[in-house]
């Protein structure tokens, strides 16, 4: 092996040569380190997305599920309500705003965390007679409510920031029948 | 294994090898961000069919609570209605709208039972992003008598 001396004309760079080359290099460095970030964040945002709807989703069944079959509505406020099952089981799903937490719990003993980053929730309870005219239901009673609670709406959103990237949002709406519940 | 030194013409790239490469880069940039927002279209589309869904769910689950002359009085059950992506957001930022119908018709098979029954159809239209027409639809059936002793 062998190495041929430099020719005299090819060595080096100017300062010229060498600052444009620099410019360019970093312009096209800038511009690919921000796609490779902004990547990085929808990537992040989309993910994000997909794990707060299943979340979402799962608890709305869950919920939806039991409150179908309860038998009865025992006590209720905006964030959080109380049914016997259709187990005969005393069940309450509460929303806790300091830890952004909805939580069922139950006579049995059991505690189960259904969403965590829950940022609102609201329960509505209304009897069995629609609203002519409109899609509305009356609201229970204020006497002996416990009897004419027919239908359960409630709503909630949730939103979840991922490593302070991507900040996404998911809302729920539902409007339950229970099944079991006798004419008063 | 030779080194040959660089000869004066061969220094550096010439102009067409850095516009080809610019070049490749340029699509390759353009294929990835594509991709990504083609990702984030689909994501919204999806979430606005979950949305579709629940507000469909909505109006099918309170069917169970007209009686049999209310579902056959003409405006009982208004024949449509509106709703909001997000209904708990302020004015101007509650997201698409939904523009459903609401539609009771005469059951569609030929049976001694077909008057005491009959079909709901409801349909939900709404327009995504790039001007996008979309349409779900939920049909059930309604019986006079119910169906089962618990129902109440």
């Amino acid at each position: 092996m062998f190495i041929k001396p430099v020719a005299r004309g090819a060595r080096g760079y100017t300062l010229v040569e060498m600052t444009v080359a620099m410019a360019v290099f970093s312009i096209s460095g800038l511009a690919l380190a921000s796609v490779f970030l902004f990547s990085i964040k929808s990537f992040a945002a989309m993910g994000n997305y997909a794990v707060l709807d299943q979340a979402n989703r799962e608890a709305m069944d869950q919920l939806t599920r039991e409150i179908r079959q309860a038998r009865q509505v025992t006590s209720y406020s905006t964030n959080s309500i109380t049914i016997v099952n259709g187990n005969s089981l005393a069940v309450t799903y509460l929303f806790r705003p300091s830890t952004s937490q909805l939580v069922r719990t139950a006579s049995d003993g059991s505690n189960k965390v259904l969403l965590n980053d829950c940022k609102l929730i609201e329960f509505q309870l209304f009897q069995r007679n629609p609203v002519s005219g409109s899609y509305d239901i009356y609201p229970v009673a204020t006497n002996n409510w416990q009897h004419t609670v027919k239908v359960v709406q409630l709503s909630w959103k949730t939103s979840r920031l991922i490593n302070g990237l991507a900040q996404s949002e998911n809302v729920q709406t539902a409007r339950i029948v229970i099944r079991k519940q006798k004419k008063a | 294994m030779r080194i040959l030194s660089l000869k004066r013409r061969a220094a550096g790239t010439t102009l067409a090898e850095v516009l080809t490469a610019t070049a490749i880069l340029g699509a390759v940039t353009a294929a990835i961000l594509g991709a990504v927002f083609n990702g984030f279209f689909i994501m919204e589309r999806v979430r606005e069919n979950q949305r579709a869904t629940q507000i469909i769910l909505e109006k099918v689950e309170t069917i169970r609570l007209y009686s049999w002359s209310q579902v056959n009085s003409n405006g009982f059950i208004p024949p449509t209605f509106t709703q909001p992506y997000d209904p708990q957001a302020v004015a101007g930022s509650k997201g698409i709208t939904y523009r459903g119908t609401f539609e009771i018709s005469p059951f569609p098979y030929t049976t001694s039972y077909s008057d005491n029954m009959r079909q709901v159809t409801v349909t939900l239209r709404w327009t995504s992003e790039r001007n996008l027409q979309r349409q779900r639809t939920f049909v059930t059936y309604i019986a006079r008598n119910g169906l089962q002793n618990y129902v109440y």
